[in-house]
């Protein structure tokens, strides 16, 4: 290996670190919150907006997110919808994760032991008592693992905003190795990636150890 | 004190309650008996409000009583549910003091200062810091009364209180009993087990199963 050579083009692969990063960082901290209002909204008794949600989680579940980053860039220009790069990909992963992240709350709520919840109620504390000292952190717990998967799942996704020609980790690494016709641009990209979710899934971990506390 | 008056109730059209009736007074323990599936937890369940009755009418001290899950109950209603129901997150001393410190105007020193009372008169002092999963049943269902009785209900209500503890663990609960009797506290006590109730009963109420 030519220590000069990844000297040279790591710079560039850094910045397409950042983009990757930022996709990866703006998409959970959106993404997290909309997908718990929408866990909360599938249970609610008004159906239309129950249906409502059913509908859109099918959708973005049930199409590649591919798809949803073509359609949103370059499609919703036919109807004179327009997004910048980076506001149509964070746009398409928010929504698409939110999805997920709804789904996965969704069996979460559902795990949480009603009993908790009257147990609450009979100390007379409010709804947004319960669900912000009782069901939530109840549900964290639960949903850790299915998360976990997810995001992971998310930092290497982040690589789909190619096709929108932002200039993500990927991009950079495949523009080097078209410039110098050589394989190392790639093995540092992968590396990287590894790096990633090496750090990521020791997060994760740590955050289940911490959850361990009870049972 | 509290009393009700021709309570019935149906669920998915069969008849659960049937004209129930009784009344009891401040101080006393009244204790509702019957077979399993008679009703026994469905009443408790109408008179703290977690499900609805169809007709008649309960009062609190004379006054029409609408039992709701919400500010009104609070101070007036404790209940220690069969199977304890403690928050699985929170340790013992945060299990008690989480209402208070939600629903009350009281400075953290004072919520502290009344948790450690508790803990201190229910014998959890050195459980403090413990989570229901580490608890014995006994131990769980003290953190129950403690958590109920933060509020300072006017009225403690218990749900089969022996049936989830060791069967040498009754004459204690039966002193537990006792002791916040003399506290003045009136409660009403659910139970299948007669010997039982025969030990702590001021009044009895029979509930007989509806044909
Ligand atoms: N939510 C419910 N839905 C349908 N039936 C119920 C419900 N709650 C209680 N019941 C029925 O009501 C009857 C009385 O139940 P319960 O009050 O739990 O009796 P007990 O506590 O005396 O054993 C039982 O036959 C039970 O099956
Ligand atoms: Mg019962």
């Amino acid at each position: 290996m030519n220590w000069h050579y990844i000297s040279e083009i790591l710079p560039a692969l850094l910045d397409g670190t950042k983009m990757t990063l930022s996709i990866f960082v703006l998409t959970l901290v959106l993404a997290i919150p909309l997908g718990l209002l929408v866990s909360v909204g599938l249970h609610s008794e008004f159906k239309p907006l129950a249906a409502v949600l059913k509908l859109y989680v099918w959708l973005m579940r049930g199409t590649p997110l591919l798809l949803q980053l073509i359609f949103v860039f370059y499609g919703l220009p036919i109807v004179h919808i327009v997004f910048q790069r980076f506001s149509a990909a964070l746009f398409a992963f928010v929504i698409n994760y939110a999805a997920y992240f709804a789904e996965i709350f969704r069996g979460g709520l559902q795990g949480v032991d009603r009993g908790q919840i009257e147990a609450g109620q009979m100390l007379g504390l409010n709804s947004f008592q319960i669900f912000r000292h009782i069901t939530l952190p109840q549900l964290v717990k639960q949903v850790i693992p299915a998360m976990g998967n997810e995001v992971i799942n998310l930092v290497k996704d982040s690589s789909l905003v190619y096709v929108l020609g932002l200039g993500d980790l990927l991009r950079a690494g495949n523009i080097a190795m078209a410039r110098d016709v050589t394989l190392v641009p790639l093995l540092l990209v992968a590396i990287i990636y590894l790096l990633l979710t090496a750090v990521l899934t020791w997060g994760l971990r740590s955050l289940e150890r911490h959850y361990s506390y009870y049972e | 004190m509290l009393k009700l008056e021709n309570i019935t109730k149906q669920i998915a059209g069969r008849p659960i309650l049937k004209d129930v009736s009784f009344e009891v007074t401040q101080g006393q323990t009244l204790c509702i008996v019957g077979p399993s599936g008679a009703g026994k937890t469905t009443i408790l369940r109408t008179i703290i409000g977690l499900t609805n009755y169809d007709s008649g009418e309960i009062l609190l001290n004379g006054q029409k009583f609408i039992p709701q899950i919400d500010n009104i109950n609070q101070g007036v209603i404790g209940v220690v549910f069969q199977d304890f129901r403690l928050f699985s997150h929170l340790s013992t001393a945060e299990n008690i003091s989480l209402a208070p410190r939600l629903k009350t105007k009281t400075t953290p020193k004072e919520i502290q200062a009344a948790t450690e009372k508790l803990l201190a008169q229910l014998g959890l002092t050195d459980k403090a810091d413990l989570y229901p999963f580490q608890l014995s049943g006994g131990q769980k269902q003290r953190v129950a009364i403690a958590r109920a009785l933060a509020l300072h209900p006017q009225i403690l209500c218990w749900d089969e209180p022996t049936s989830a503890l060791d069967p040498d663990m009754r004459d204690n609960v039966v002193s537990l009993i006792e002791q916040l009797k003399q506290e003045n506290i009136t409660q009403i006590v659910v139970t299948h087990d007669l010997d039982f109730a025969q030990k702590i009963a001021d009044q009895t109420y029979e509930l007989a199963p509806i044909k």
